[in-house]
C-alpha cells in the first residue's frame, strides 16, 4: 500500500521514537518531530481561535511537575513557549500512577508538587484521598474546545467533572490494540486468538495489569462498565490469562521491551499494545507490523492534568495547562506522545501520519468498543478491589 | 631532682597512656565517616522498613499505624509468593555454585599461573563491572535469541534445523544470566583470598605427591575457604535477589522474588507486604550465610 508506505518512510523522519506512557517506562525520552514544523507554522499563526497565553510575564514562575516521562510536554515549540513565559519546570518521573498516589498522599509530598496527572478513572479516588485542587476553569479558556466526550457526558461527569467542580483537564488518549507481524502470521483480530496453538511462543503479553484483566473480562463476556468482578469471575480471569500465558513467549516488562522484541525476530504478535507501536517497529526495518482493535473489544485510557494540593505557584500551571491546548501544541503533543488529543482544532491540525494513534472521526464509537473502564477502588460488598486485580496479576505472572 | 624525678616519672608514664588512647581512637575516628553514612543509608532506611512491615496497608501507598504480623502471615501463606520464592532459591542455590565453579579456576589461574599480566586481567575483569546491568543483560538477547549467536551457530553447523527456543525467556535464560552477572566480582573475592596462600604450599603439596585435583581440593580450597564462602554469600544474594533479570530474559517460567516485592513498593503499593518479603528473604539470606560459615569452621580453617 503506497499510503501506507509513505506513512512510514514520513515517519522514519521523527527525529527519535515517542511512545505512550508504558513505553516510557522504559526511559525513552521524546523529541519534536521536524515533520510537523511546517504544519505548526501553518496553523500557529492562522487565527485558530485558541487563546495563547501572552507573555506578561503574570505565568513566570516554577512547575513542580509529577508524571510521565513525556507528559511535561518538553518539545521544542513548548519549550520555546515556556521560556518566553519564564516558566521553569522541574520533573519527577513515575514508573506507574501508583508513584503519584503515594508521594501525593503522604505528609512528605504535600506542597511539593503542583503540577501532576492521573488516569481518568483515578478521578473520585483522588478527590477522596484529599490529592485534588478544584480548578478555576476561567483559566484554562481553550477547555471550551475539547471534544464534547472530553467536556459533557457521563464519563466527564464521573471522573472529571463531579461535585460540582472540575478536577482535572483530559489532555491525551487512546486504546489498548493487539498487533500482529502481518508477514508473518494471519490477521490476529480476537483475543481468544492468543490462545490458539498456531501462536504458541510467538507472541508477547505486556505486563500491563489493567489492560491484560479488562481485554481478559471482554474476551471472556464479564466486563461492565464500572470494572466490578465477583471473586468467580475474577477467577476465570485469571485462568484465562493463565492460559495466554502458557501459550506466550514472554511477558514484557514494557511496550519499548516488545518493540525490540518484534525487531530481533522472537515475536509475531503482541497483546497489550496501542496502534503507535506498529510505528515504532517500522523504525527498526519492520514495516508489516498491524494494530487491531479485538472484536471482542478492548479499553481506553485518558490521562488527566491536576494540580495537587497544597500546589503552590498555580499562575505558571494553568497557563501551561492551557496552552498545550492551542492546536500547535496539540498538533505536536499527538507525535511527542503517540496518543490522540483532546480539542477539536487541535485534532484538525494533527498531521497526517500521527492521525493514526486514534480515530478522530469516531471518537464516540470508539469508546464504545473500548469503553474507558472504572476501576475498583471501593468496590461494593461481593466485589473484588484493586487491589485484588494486583495479586490476580501477580498469580498470573508467577504461574 | 627527686621532685623533679617526682615530676618527670608520671608525666613519661602518662604520655605513653595518652598516646596509646589516641593510638586506639584514631582508627575508631577513621572508621567515623563510615559509620554514620551506613547508618544514615542503611541501617536506619533498614529500621524504618522492617517497621513499616508490622503496619498495615490500606492499599495505593496508604498505612495505618496499627502494628500487626498480618503482612507476614499473608506472606508466608499464600502459595503465590511461595512459589516464586522457592524459584529464587532454586535458581539462586544453582546460580551460586555455578559461579563458584567457574570463577574459581579463572582465580586459580590468574594467582598462580599467570607470571605476568596478572593486574592487567584483573582490570579487565573490573572493567566489566563498569558495564550497565540491564546493557549486560540484553547483550545476552543477542546471543541467546531465536537469530542470536547460538543458534545462528548451531543452524550453520547442522547441529539443528530450527532456532532452539528455550534459550532465551526461560529459566535455563535467567541461570546463565545471573551467573556471568556473579563471576566477576565472584573472581575478584576468590583471587584476594588466593593472594594469602604462598605459592610453595601447593609446590610442597606437589613434592609430596598429591596430584593437582588433590592440591587444590586438600590444599587450597581450605587455605582460601574464607573468600570461597565469601563467593558463595556474594553469589546467592545477588542472584537470589535479582528482580531485573527475570523480567528481561525469565519469559513465562522464570520469575522470582524479587519481582513481586518490587510490585509491592512501585505498582500494589502494598509497603507493609514489600517489607515483610523483605525481611523473609533477608533472614534466609542470613540462615545461609551463616550455614556457609559454619561449613568453614567444620573446614577447621
Amino acid at each position: 500500500m503506497p499510503g501506507e508506505e509513505r506513512m512510514l518512510r514520513d515517519l522514519e523522519l521523527l527525529d527519535r521514537a515517542m511512545t505512550r506512557r508504558n513505553l516510557l517506562r522504559g526511559g525513552l525520552a521524546a523529541g519534536a518531530g521536524a515533520l510537523a514544523m511546517p504544519l505548526l507554522a501553518a496553523c500557529g499563526s492562522s487565527g485558530s481561535g485558541a487563546q495563547t497565553t501572552g507573555g506578561s510575564g503574570s505565568t513566570a514562575g516554577t512547575i513542580e511537575f509529577i508524571s510521565y516521562v513525556a507528559y511535561d510536554l518538553r518539545f521544542p515549540l513548548m519549550q520555546k513557549w515556556r521560556a518566553a513565559q519564564g516558566i521553569n519546570m522541574k520533573s519527577t518521573y513515575i514508573s506507574d500512577q501508583s508513584d503519584v498516589t503515594t508521594k501525593l498522599s503522604s505528609p512528605a509530598g504535600h506542597g511539593l508538587y503542583n503540577l501532576s496527572s492521573y488516569s481518568a478513572q483515578y478521578g473520585p479516588f483522588y478527590k477522596k484521598l484529599g490529592i485534588l485542587t478544584p480548578l478555576d476553569m476561567s483559566k484554562v479558556p481553550n477547555y471550551s474546545d475539547s471534544m464534547p466526550f472530553f467536556k459533557s457526558g457521563k464519563i466527564w461527569s464521573e471522573y472529571w467533572h463531579f461535585d460540582g467542580q472540575q478536577w482535572g483537564i483530559p489532555f491525551t488518549w487512546g486504546y489498548d490494540s493487539i498487533n500482529y507481524d502481518s508477514a508473518k502470521v494471519k490477521p490476529i483480530t480476537k483475543t481468544t486468538d492468543f490462545l490458539q496453538p498456531a501462536l504458541k511462543n510467538k507472541f508477547a503479553i505486556a505486563d500491563d495489569m489493567i489492560g491484560m484483566i479488562l481485554m481478559s473480562a471482554q474476551a471472556l463476556g464479564i466486563a461492565n462498565p464500572r470494572g466490578l468482578f465477583t471473586t468467580s469471575e475474577m477467577n476465570q480471569i485469571v485462568s484465562f490469562l493463565t492460559k495466554m500465558k502458557q501459550n506466550a513467549r514472554v511477558i514484557a516488562s514494557g511496550f519499548g521491551d516488545i518493540v525490540n522484541l518484534y525487531a530481533s525476530g522472537e515475536i509475531v504478535a503482541n497483546i497489550s499494545g496501542f496502534p503507535g507501536m506498529q510505528v515504532l517497529v517500522a523504525q527498526k526495518g519492520i514495516k508489516t507490523v498491524r494494530s487491531a482493535l479485538p472484536e471482542e473489544g478492548s479499553l481506553s485510557y485518558c490521562d488527566t492534568y491536576f494540580i495537587p494540593a497544597g500546589g503552590n505557584d498555580t499562575n505558571s500551571v494553568y497557563a501551561f495547562i492551557n496552552e498545550c491546548l492551542t492546536p500547535p501544541m496539540q498538533a505536536q503533543e499527538a507525535g511527542y506522545l503517540q496518543a490522540g488529543v483532546t480539542t477539536v482544532k487541535g485534532a484538525a491540525a494533527v498531521a497526517p501520519p500521527n492521525r493514526v494513534y486514534v480515530p478522530y472521526n469516531d471518537v464516540q464509537s470508539l469508546f464504545v468498543k473500548a469503553p474507558l473502564f472504572g476501576l475498583p477502588f471501593s468496590p461494593p460488598a461481593g466485589y473484588v478491589s484493586f487491589s485484588d486485580w494486583n495479586t490476580a496479576w501477580e498469580s498470573v505472572k508467577a504461574s | 631532682m627527686g621532685i623533679g624525678q617526682g615530676v618527670l616519672i608520671p608525666v613519661r608514664r602518662q604520655r605513653p597512656r595518652r598516646l596509646a588512647r589516641a593510638s586506639r581512637r584514631w582508627p575508631l575516628l577513621l572508621l567515623l565517616p563510615l559509620g554514620v553514612a551506613l547508618s544514615l543509608g542503611f541501617v536506619v532506611p533498614l529500621a524504618l522498613l522492617f517497621v513499616k512491615s508490622f503496619q498495615t496497608s490500606l492499599g495505593y501507598g496508604q498505612v495505618s499505624d496499627h502494628l500487626t504480623f498480618s503482612a507476614y502471615v499473608t506472606a508466608l501463606t499464600s502459595p503465590l509468593y511461595r512459589t516464586v520464592a522457592v524459584n529464587a532459591l532454586v535458581i539462586g542455590g544453582i546460580g551460586t555454585v555455578l559461579t563458584l565453579l567457574l570463577s574459581f579456576p579463572l582465580a586459580y589461574f590468574i594467582r598462580f599461573r599467570m607470571r605476568r599480566g596478572q593486574n592487567t586481567i584483573l582490570l579487565l575483569i573490573m572493567i566489566t563491572l563498569f558495564a550497565g546491568y540491564i546493557v549486560k543483560i540484553y547483550a545476552w538477547t543477542t546471543i541467546l535469541g531465536t537469530y542470536g549467536l547460538i543458534n545462528t551457530g548451531l543452524e550453520r553447523i547442522g547441529l539443528i534445523s530450527q532456532p532452539l527456543s528455550v534459550l532465551l525467556f526461560s529459566r535455563f535464560a535467567v541461570l546463565i544470566v545471573v551467573t556471568y552477572l556473579s563471576i566477576p566480582v565472584s573472581t575478584l573475592i576468590l583471587v584476594g583470598s588466593m593472594q594469602n596462600v604462598n605459592r610453595g604450599v601447593l609446590e610442597n603439596a606437589r613434592d609430596l605427591g598429591a596430584g593437582g585435583l588433590r592440591t587444590v581440593t586438600s590444599v587450597l580450597v581450605p587455605l582460601c575457604m574464607t573468600g570461597i564462602v565469601g563467593s558463595l554469600a556474594y553469589g546467592f544474594v545477588v542472584i537470589a535477589g535479582d528482580y531485573i533479570t527475570p523480567q528481561l530474559v525469565g519469559g513465562t517460567t522464570g520469575q522470582m522474588i524479587g519481582v513481586p516485592i518490587s510490585d509491592q513498593f512501585l505498582t500494589i503499593g502494598d509497603q507493609p507486604l514489600g517489607s515483610a518479603l523483605s525481611f523473609l528473604m533477608l533472614a534466609v539470606f542470613v540462615i545461609v550465610y551463616f550455614g556457609l560459615t559454619q561449613l568453614e569452621r567444620f573446614k577447621g580453617i
